[in-house]
């Protein structure tokens, strides 16, 4: 059952077995799993419940009704980096671009061997995995439906022999409408709210919508509850009268890695060590733009679809990327009239993103209820960025592109591979990239030392018993792809130890 | 300006008056796509922006919009509030501050053309210019 919070005209007390706070790719799976074994479950969301009755493929309303602040979240620090959020039942998985990766066992290894994860293997979460992918039909994308933007990076990068291969999504029935960040119109990508969410609601979870949880109830060290109001007005972003108090055994946090630390630390938890909200990592991104003769049409197809992974030792990929013109205008590096004329181009113009393994870290302060940024990017980093630029740049060259568009103010366009040494010799600063970023972990990370991390390995909080963290917070370092199948992996095996645990966290 | 003048939550007055006057010079008339501003709609559209960012980037908006308006120009030599500068004196400021080359100043053109850009090139005349597909898929919302 699905409640929308702006029609409660009642302050509302309920009794649960476990509450979940969002119901993205942390949340869902865990209410999907608690719910079928008996638990009786209560999901609270801040966004709206929208399905592809609504998506109609508009991206500036699509942006106002199911992106945090309007899309508007920035990093501050060396650079500054948008970073889209989102706020809508199924969380930022109902407006991803659909990717599917397993956590890479390199990064696993690296847990273990700096953060003490001992219990968390390839192994143990191999089957977590293969169930994810079943729920969400993750499949490969066919070349007929890829966007004509990533048929073009590998043409570029089958003719430099680097090695890419079409990406795994979370998909069915897909006519490659393209606009995936803005709601599938055909719900053809399985986000939670086509898959984990109405199987849970199956076993009677009950998920209420536009309702902001703001205290997480403790008694001598143990949850046991959360307290919150629902929101009001068309876009449901301001405070109604009506309040929520859901009592439970278990209170579950999945508001993501930016909201999760500010919940955390308002409700005082992780003072011990005070490790909560640090450690964001952000896996930063940034996009080179080629212009072709031809009319790429880029609008028909998966935007995100190929993958060139050669340099993914040195932790560098490559994904492909499209936005619609609304989005595109303000990443261009023209002003006025140019901006004008480079729109004019727009059906010639080819877009492929570049990600980033960060080893920079940033992180999440707390103003009121408002989460601020920091984040400093790195020289390693930095020149990672350089490299992944000019290797995008040689792509789409050899693809056929006239002339091409690097993420790089003072660098406005490189019109012939001769040219592309400038990327090599410019003295870059990051406040010189164009970048944004999709992938926040890391600012409750997981651990085996109470006095390094905010949740153990079962991902419940050292400070509070009963209290788990389920989201892309808890993961230790960045995972260099990107991060929603891990997510939900994680997110049932943490379901499965609380399932394993009841007696003990009931008592 | 009669539009700033209109009962509004957030983008009325001097926010109203400095985000046309930029919107102007981000989007010139008639070059290349030759379809007007609705400055009405912007300012409506700004206003719901200005709701659903919250009363903490409220504030920062509204404040970086004051600055623009009245000390920007200042610092340009120029003693009238930026939404009464000409259209060449505008401009100028502005493309300056595109192309400087310190981030916080550069930063300034990038927050205000988020509330400006996104709104223009998403309206249909404009996508039509473009030729980006429009309402591939209305038929579905509007039966929703």
């Amino acid at each position: 059952m699905i409640i929308d919070g702006r029609k409660v005209e009642k302050n509302i007390k309920i009794d649960a077995d476990v509450v979940i706070i969002g119901s993205g790719a942390g949340g869902a799976p865990a209410a999907y799993r608690l719910a079928k074994n008996g638990k009786k479950v209560v999901v609270v969301e801040e966004g709206g419940h929208f399905t592809k009755n609504v998506f109609n493929g508009d991206s500036y309303e699509m942006v106002k009704l199911m992106y945090r602040d309007a899309g508007s979240v920035l990093t501050l620090g060396n650079t500054g980096i948008l970073l889209p959020l989102g706020r809508t039942l199924g969380g930022t998985t109902t407006i991803n671009s659909g990717t599917m990766f397993r956590t890479p066992n390199e990064v696993i290894d690296e847990w273990r061997r700096d953060y003490g994860i001992k219990t968390i293997t390839s192994d143990l979460l191999k089957p977590y995995f293969e169930e994810v992918e079943e729920i969400t039909h993750t499949m490969e994308v066919p070349w007929e439906l890829m966007g004509r933007n990533n048929q073009l990076f590998a043409e570029g990068a089958q003719k430099l022999g680097l090695h890419g291969f079409p990406l795994k999504r979370n998909m069915k029935d897909c006519k490659g409408s393209g606009v995936c960040p803005f709601g599938c119109p055909e719900d053809a990508k399985q986000a939670m709210h086509v898959t984990y969410i109405p199987r849970s609601e199956q076993y009677g979870a009950i998920y209420y919508t536009y309702a902001h949880a703001e205290k997480i109830i403790i008694k001598n060290s143990r949850a046991i509850g959360i307290k919150g109001h629902f929101m009001k007005g068309k876009y449901g972003v301001e405070k109604s009268i009506y309040t929520f108090e859901i009592r439970a055994t278990v209170v579950i946090v999945s508001a993501g890695a930016i909201y999760t630390p500010v919940i955390l630390k308002r409700n005082g938890i992780g003072r011990h060590n005070n490790m909560v909200g640090k450690n964001l990592r952000i896996h930063p991104a940034a996009k080179v733009m080629g212009y072709f003769d031809e009319e790429l049409s880029s609008w028909y197809g998966i935007p995100q679809a190929y993958c060139v992974d050669e340099f993914a030792d040195e932790w560098i990929i490559f994904e492909g990327f499209w936005l619609p013109p609304s989005m595109l205008s303000i990443a261009l590096p023209s002003f006025g009239k140019d901006i004008k004329k480079m729109m004019l181009d727009y059906n010639h113009l080819a877009g492929f993103g570049i990600m980033v393994h960060d080893s920079s870290s940033g992180m999440v302060k707390v103003a009121g209820e408002t989460p601020l940024l920091f984040y400093n990017m790195n020289k390693e980093d930095l020149e990672k960025f350089r490299k992944a630029i000019r290797i995008a740049s040689e792509v789409y060259f050899a693809a056929g592109a006239k002339k091409i568009y690097p993420p790089i103010f003072s660098l406005e366009s490189i019109n012939s591979p001769s040219q592309l040494s400038k990327i090599d010799t410019i003295k870059l600063k990051p406040d010189m990239l164009e970048l944004s970023a999709f992938h926040p972990m890391g600012t409750a990370r997981m651990g085996s030392d109470p006095k390094e991390a905010v949740v153990n390995e079962e991902l419940e909080t050292f400070d509070v018993n009963n209290l788990f963290v389920i989201d892309a917070s808890i993961f230790p370092t960045s995972l260099g792809v990107n991060p929603q199948e891990s997510i939900m992996a994680f997110s049932s095996y943490a379901a499965d130890r609380i399932i394993a645990r009841w007696d003990s966290l009931s008592r | 300006m009669k539009i700033c003048k209109k009962k509004r939550r957030f983008a009325r007055g001097f926010v109203c008056r400095t985000v046309i006057a930029i919107s102007e010079v981000v989007i010139p008339e008639g070059e290349g796509i030759d379809v007007p501003l609705d400055k009405e709609e912007l300012i409506e559209e700004v206003d719901t922006f200005l709701l659903l960012v919250g009363p903490l980037k409220r504030f920062f908006i509204k404040l970086l919009l004051w600055f623009i308006n009245y000390l920007l120009p200042i610092l340009f030599l120029r003693f009238k509030p930026f939404s009464r500068l000409s259209f060449e004196t505008r401009y100028r400021i502005m493309k300056r501050i595109h192309d400087s080359k310190i981030f916080s100043i550069r930063g300034i053109y990038i927050l205000t053309s988020m509330l400006i850009l996104p709104y223009y090139y998403s309206r249909n005349n404009v996508l039509n210019a473009i030729g980006y597909p429009v309402n591939r898929f209305k038929s579905k919302s509007e039966a929703a």
